[in-house]
């Protein structure tokens, strides 16, 4: 396999039952996805493009076919195989943030360093450089719920790419943000990603995204097509 | 487990405090009537051995006769032939003093007593025990009963025996521990040969109390006489234990059933804390915890729930404990025999019990929630829609499982087996399969009213219907444990109705004489003869009939056995066949050729009409045939009737211990008993009673008796109420946006609490109406199984509306009053913060 190859999807296909009906979302899809790409993921809602990171980030089993990760097949793991897997090699940042209501902003950050066993001053140098990265130095004592979306959204980047997992997966993370506040969280997000390397798949609605991403890929039909096959 | 998966856990109830805090005090209410229940039922036990110690001491065996007291000669050539060193001489009766305090005249042979009983007393020259033996009248008692009889050491003290006065020297006082001092103030020791003198029993014993080894029982079985019993004490001790034991089986149970009802409460708190953070859940599992991480994290905080619950409930329990004790005690005292309660205290093995089912029961009751929360997709548990899809789906699994439950509750209810354990768990598995069985009948509950409202068209209405089942995965635990705690109270309020009723009707059929005269050992004491009386009764021109009965105590290495010598005369018996030819038992039993058992009786001992039954007499054992079995609620160890001329032959006994009076033609019963008044004067030791009177006292004694029962049903609907008002705050939790939104569209807060209030009337109202079918089928197995196998009595089920609609009022107000904090939560909070925060 190519080694620039970080992700591979081979005639991958996910169908829902509506009313007991199958309804496919995604029919026999198949591309690549290089290492540190920024790839944007576009369509109508509904179209298929939330299953799809779900499948990448094994939060989900296709109906047929298999995504390949860091040449590991997903469909070959078990739950608590890919729960390690997710646990070392995939941050996920959401529309709604999706913090921990419960722990402060540094234990959030800490939270995925706790998971993969890093503890102590490294852990603490850690947060406090990703506190920094996101412009959020001083808030590491407040919880989620004292802070404004974009802040939460920023934590959330933070905490995504903390233990360093090659693999973000962002579905629709301005969706909840104002414009000014959007366009400042994709910034950061682009920005880090492409300083720590990290492959950036992301759903999204957002049109100023576009002009940000290695490449567009749109779903329509259950295919997946570059962008410049047009509509 | 990752530290900060588990403090995320622990920091949701710091968060929501007031969840906490209502299963913490479900679990701790569970808890305290399991405790309370034990306190009670071990202080009773503990009060029962030392009374029991206070009285046999050491002894291992006793030899008694079938026939009463018997000649002491048998001691001395027990003494010499067979030189056992530990032997003792007793004799015993009833003595009244001055003011008419009955107390027991124990005679004592200071030489011999020593092995047997410690009685503290005061070390000097001969000590107050040798003083007995010396001085003539002596006596020795405990100070506090010399202080409540207002003597002091070398007092005389007068007591009337056998209608004689005689004056006794206090010769100084036991001191024995505080924990006997009060069992001891019924009695008076005095030399044996003083007592034989007083009690008119000359060269009589009442009974031999021994130490004895394995080998040493057989001889000395073999120089008894027909007649004499070697009896081992604790085989009489088990005897007395076993006539309470179903009482406290049933208690138990009950007590049980509150903790099975908390554990519901905390499987439906559980459930909300999972269902509530099912984003939290599905962050984490996105992040890489793993399933086995989450269930532990939901194990782990059941642990802050049932620690804290389970010590509270401990403490309160303590408190219960002190209360029920009194009413446990009343309750044996009321329907077996005297105890005397000196503590309730906390001991470990009770501790440790207690402990292990609490905490065991919240970790349990965790174990379904933890397991669902790690069982769903992380995709699954971040969508809302999909859990409720999920609750939907799983309808048919649930009515599948609750048929299999069913009927693993109607194997183990028809095992023929007169064991509780298969009855008990019979019944919790009925709860269990109705409790599966809520969610599908909520839904077609809801869909029928749906029908209904739609032509109403009231929308707030419909609403509040759809919110029912829309949030089924919540309101189908909320309901179910509402269900259990209510169906709880029908059942056993049907239960305790129908037994009652069944009372009420046996008395009826059993009371046949107009005026009761009952008459005691003061009475003999005083010199009464009951034959004489019965002469003199007969003679009255306002008596048409006079019928007489004795009861006796027959003491077999088997247990004890109740016999009830009666006569009837030539009126009708009053004993209520149940099988058998009454013509024939009648004929037969008058003729003193057959026996009647009573159920319990015939039950325990395996006996249908027509068999044999064996009863020691003062000839030995004598097989008797069973000519009918009767239905008799006075002893759940049974009683064998036998007719008194028959009686008189075989055991030699010439005492009557009550007598029947049915007034003559035209005769008013307080005209009857105004005669039997003149006749029996104001003689001490005897009681007349009406038919009416006898009837309402069983009966208040029967309603004391299900104090604590009706007691332990309040406890329970507490659960239930706090059960409800968790899981509607829960809901009101998961509700806000909507609330929100809905006041954004201009509804008043007013609107808002209205529609809340409504949805926790339809959840109780959900909960009361199948809380009747569960409480009815509760009742039949507590009557026909439960009660059937603990006290072998057969009532008719009786089937009381009014319970039933108590049940479905209890449901609808506990609903009402826990949803309205709820709803003034919901219509108080700020809608634009709830509409902003997702």
């Amino acid at each position: 396999m190519d080694d620039q190859v970080h992700i591979e999807l081979r005639e991958l296909s996910m169908a829902y039952a509506t009313r007991g009906r199958p309804r496919a979302v995604l029919d026999r899809v198949t591309t690549t996805i290089r290492h540190g790409e920024f790839l944007v993921l576009v369509g109508r809602s509904g179209s298929g493009k939330s299953t799809l990171l779900n499948l990448i980030g094994g939060l989900d089993r296709p109906s047929s076919g298999d995504v390949i990760l860091d040449g590991q097949s997903l469909g070959a793991l078990s739950e608590e195989g890919l729960s390690r897997l997710r646990r070392h090699k995939v941050g996920y940042v959401f529309q709604f943030f999706n913090l921990v209501p419960t722990l402060t902003v540094t234990e959030n950050l800490m939270l995925p360093l706790d998971l993969v066993g890093i503890a102590g001053s490294q852990a603490r140098q850690r947060v406090g450089w990703w506190l920094s990265a996101v412009g959020l130095d001083d808030r590491g004592e407040d919880y989620p719920d004292e802070l404004s979306g974009g802040q939460q959204q920023r934590i959330a980047l933070a905490r995504a790419l903390i233990h360093e997992p090659g693999l973000l997966l962002a579905d629709e993370p301005t969706g909840n943000l104002d414009l000014a506040t959007a366009k400042e969280v994709l910034q950061i997000l682009d920005d880090l990603c492409r300083r720590t390397g990290t492959t950036l798949l992301m759903a999204t609605h957002s049109p100023e995204v576009i002009g940000m991403a290695d490449r567009v890929l749109t779903i329509r039909d259950g295919g997946l097509h570059d962008l410049a096959e047009g509509s | 487990m990752s530290r900060l998966v588990a403090l995320a856990g622990r920091r949701f109830f710091v968060r929501h405090p007031g969840q906490l805090a209502l299963a913490v005090i479900g679990v701790a209410v569970g808890v305290a009537v399991v405790t309370g229940v034990d306190l009670a039922g071990s202080a009773a036990r503990r009060a029962f051995d030392a009374s029991r110690e206070a009285v046999v001491g050491q002894a291992t065996h006793q030899i008694v006769s079938r026939s009463g007291p018997f000649d002491e000669p048998l001691f001395r050539t027990l003494a010499r032939e067979t030189g056992l060193p530990r032997i003792a001489p007793i004799v015993e009766g009833r003595v009244v003093t001055g003011d008419g305090r009955v107390l027991t005249l124990t005679g004592i042979d200071a030489l011999s007593e020593a092995p047997f009983r410690n009685y503290g007393t005061a070390p000097g020259p001969g000590g107050p025990i040798g003083v007995l033996l010396t001085e003539p009248g002596a006596v020795l008692v405990t100070r506090g009963l010399a202080t409540e009889l207002g003597i002091d050491d070398g007092d005389v003290l007068r007591i009337t025996a056998g209608g004689q006065d005689h004056f006794l020297r206090l010769a100084g006082f036991l001191r024995p521990d505080s924990s006997r001092e009060l069992l001891l103030r019924d009695f008076i020791f005095a030399d044996i040969a003083t007592a034989q003198e007083i009690l008119g029993q000359v060269g009589r014993l009442s009974r031999i109390d021994l130490i004895l080894d394995d080998a040493e029982v057989g001889v000395v079985r073999g120089l008894l006489s027909p007649g004499m019993e070697l009896v081992s004490t604790g085989a009489r001790s088990r005897n007395m234990q076993e006539m309470t034991r179903a009482f406290r089986v049933n208690l138990v149970a009950l007590s049980l059933l509150a903790l099975l009802v908390g554990a519901f409460l905390v499987y439906s708190t559980m459930s909300f804390l999972v269902v509530q953070r099912r984003n939290l859940i599905g962050t984490l599992r996105t992040m890489g915890v793993s399933r086995r991480q989450v269930f532990s994290s939901v194990v782990q905080e059941s642990f802050l729930v049932g620690i804290p619950g389970t010590a509270i409930g401990l403490a309160l329990g303590w408190l219960l404990g002190h209360g029920l004790t009194s009413l446990v005690v009343r309750t044996i005292d009321d329907l077996y025999f005297r105890l005397q309660v000196t503590g309730v205290p906390l001991e470990w093995p009770i501790i440790a019990k207690v402990l292990a089912l609490g905490i065991g029961a919240t970790v349990l009751a965790s174990l379904g929630p933890a397991r669902e929360a790690a069982s769903v997709s992380p995709r699954t548990v971040l969508s809302r829609a999909s859990l409720e899809r999920q609750a939907r789906r799983r309808l048919p699994y649930l009515v599948v499982m609750a048929a299999i439950v069913m009927l693993v509750a109607v194997l183990l209810l028809a095992m023929d087996s007169d064991s509780l354990v298969p009855g008990f768990a019979g019944m919790f598995a009925v709860i269990v399969a109705a409790a599966l069985l809520a969610p599908p009948a909520i839904v077609v509950l809801m869909d029928l009213l749906m029908r209904v409202s739609r032509r109403a068209a009231n929308i707030p209405l419909r609403m509040a219907i759809r919110g029912v089942t829309a949030s089924l995965s919540r309101t189908g635990v909320s309901v179910a444990a509402l269900m259990v705690s209510v169906a709880t109270v029908i059942g056993v309020g049907l239960m305790v109705g129908s037994f009652r009723a069944s009372v009420d009707r046996w008395l009826s059929d059993s009371l046949r004489s107009d005026v009761y005269i009952s008459l005691d050992e003061i009475w003999y004491a005083e010199g009464g003869d009951g034959e004489r009386l019965v002469s003199a009764l007969a003679a009255l021109p306002e008596v048409g009939h006079v019928s007489r009965s004795t009861r006796e105590r027959l003491v077999s290495e088997k247990g004890e056995i109740r016999l009830w010598a009666l006569d009837p005369g030539d009126v009708e018996w009053g004993l209520s066949l149940i099988s058998g030819d009454p013509e024939y038992a009648r004929r037969s039993f008058d003729a003193g050729a057959s026996v009647l058992v009573s159920e319990p009786f015939a039950r325990r001992a395996g006996l249908a009409v027509g068999d044999a039954v064996e009863l020691p007499t003062s000839r030995g054992p004598v097989e008797f045939e069973v000519s009918g079995i009767f239905r008799d609620y006075t002893s759940d160890r049974g009683v064998v009737a036998v007719h008194m001329d028959r009686f008189r032959s075989d055991w030699g006994e010439r005492r009557l211990d009550g007598v029947g009076l049915l007034a003559g033609s035209g005769i008013a019963v307080t005209d009857l008993r105004r005669a039997a008044d003149r006749v029996l004067g104001d003689a001490p030791g005897v009681r007349v009673a009406s038919n009416s009177e006898i009837r309402n006292t069983s009966l208040r004694i029967f309603d004391r008796t299900f104090t604590i029962t009706r007691v332990l049903q309040v406890l329970v609907g507490i659960v239930a109420f706090i059960g409800v008002l968790s899981a509607l705050q829960s809901l009101q939790m998961e509700r806000v946006r909507e609330m929100a939104v809905l006041r954004a569209l201009g509804w008043a807060p007013a609107q808002i609490r209205k529609l809340v209030l409504s949805q926790t009337a339809l959840l109780g109202m959900a909960a009361g109406i199948l809380a009747m079918p569960l409480g009815v089928a509760l009742a039949v197995i507590l009557i026909h199984v439960i009660n059937l196998r603990a006290f072998a009595w057969t009532m008719a089920f009786a089937m009381d509306t009014a319970v039933l609609a108590q049940g479905l009022l209890l449901a609808a107000v506990a609903a009402l009053v826990g949803g309205l904090y709820p709803a003034w939560r919901s219509a108080s909070r700020r809608p634009a913060a709830d509409l902003r925060d997702e």
